[in-house]
């Protein structure tokens, strides 16, 4: 059997394999530990593919944005990998987290990250790398370790407005990480935009 | 009008679900209808076949969480980019990944999971795959099980190796490796023998 006909052989019997699949006809959207741990698993495939392009290292110390270079970036991203890690661990415990970090209306936590980068400062990209990976896989195996409607569990987070310091956000696990995955995927993206405007090329 | 035509079919609902003219939850459904048989096809190829309709469900609760706040960028309005069918491709693989993982951690064994196979089964009920794809689940690596598939359902190459982290000219040699593999040890049954 030639290259060509076991190729024509192969789609003839995927294309019949499909025909004959009947499929449910609605999916049940669930919670569980896997589909959080699948978001998890797919920003860490994202940061990788970021982390291992040839002109992400050789770039690190470029302005990316008005006041972090692109390591500080990572230094950030790192410091809330952390946090919201720990505060996943405080409610997977049972408990509100009993600390507040606080957001002013417009530009968030800027004290907290600034505070943050600054702490990281001394720190290797590569470092900071495995900071983030380390993080995200602890996160990770927290989501097997806690019952899945304890995964649901809304209680209140360390994050309050400063306006409203008194009024803590509400989130569960799965809220937390939610916050992770938008939070990450947004720096992803800028990063990307940066990388376009500035390096040029595809991505 | 003549470059829309050209475009795939889920392009249309994307389109539509950005410019509003499609609900969230209506367009999924029609993506789910259109990509529902191709994620239970890899899955199928991909694991037991007790496991395919929890992934089933996994695949889709994930790609759900992502549609809600989907944004495709025009760049990938071409007739080759399949945006959603690349991102289900990419999380049957992290579904797959996942399933593993909790197998090692619970050690789950084969009897445990007879009682859980009601529905599973009733789902890959009568599906048989035809040889050329029974030899590859069986004798083939699990990569490359991956990349054959992707390849399959026309996923581009370039997608696939982000998937599974390597390149895209490893992605092309394994396909073509594989290939000549099947090709190799499927000869002498086409002529009558057995492998």
């Amino acid at each position: 059997m030639s290259r060509q006909r076991i190729d024509m052989q192969l789609q003839h019997d995927w294309n019949e394999l499909l025909r004959n699949i009947i499929a449910p006809a609605k999916p049940s959207i669930h919670l569980s530990p896997a589909t959080l741990w699948i978001q998890l698993e797919d920003l860490l495939l994202q940061w990788r593919e970021l982390w291992t392009s040839e002109w992400f290292a050789a770039n690190q110390g470029q302005m990316i944005t008005s006041e972090w270079t692109l390591k500080d970036v990572i230094a950030h991203v790192a410091s809330w990998a952390g946090e919201l890690r720990t505060q996943a661990e405080i409610l997977a415990g049972g408990a509100g987290v009993g600390y507040q970090i606080l957001f002013d209306e417009i530009g968030g936590p800027r004290s907290w990250n600034a505070e943050r980068v600054e702490m990281r400062r001394s720190r290797s990209l590569e470092e900071l790398v495995g900071q983030i990976e380390r993080e995200t896989v602890r996160f990770q195996d927290l989501l097997y370790e806690v019952d899945t409607p304890a995964l649901s569990t809304e209680r209140p987070i360390g994050i309050a407005l400063t306006a409203a310091p008194e009024r803590p956000w509400i989130r569960s696990i799965a809220g937390l990480v939610d916050m992770r995955c938008f939070h990450d995927r947004h720096h992803i993206n800028r990063i990307i935009q940066w990388k376009r405007a500035e390096l040029g090329g595809d991505f | 009008m003549g470059d829309e035509q050209q475009l795939p079919p889920e392009n249309g609902i994307v389109s539509a679900r950005m410019r509003g003219a499609m609900s969230v939850d209506g367009s999924f459904e029609r993506l789910y209808r259109m990509y529902a048989p191709v994620v239970i096809g890899w899955l199928a190829l991909r694991v037991e076949p007790h496991a395919v309709d929890d992934l089933l469900q996994d695949v889709w609760t994930v790609f759900y969480g992502r549609w809600r706040s989907w944004q495709q960028p025009a760049e990938l309005d071409t007739p080759e980019a399949r945006p959603v069918l690349s991102f289900l491709f990419r999380t049957v693989h992290l579904a797959t990944k996942a399933h593993r993982r909790r197998r090692v951690h619970e050690q789950i064994e084969e009897h445990d999971l007879t009682d859980e196979r009601t529905m599973p089964e009733r789902l890959i009920e009568g599906l048989t795959l035809a040889r050329c794809l029974e030899f590859a689940k069986t004798y083939c690596g699990e990569e490359d099980v991956a990349i054959l598939t992707g390849k399959l359902a026309g996923i581009a190459a370039k997608e696939i190796a982000r998937t599974l982290e390597i390149s895209e000219s490893a992605v092309d040699h394994r396909y073509r490796n594989t290939l000549e593999y099947l090709r190799e040890h499927l000869q002498p049954a086409e002529s009558g023998g057995n492998r």
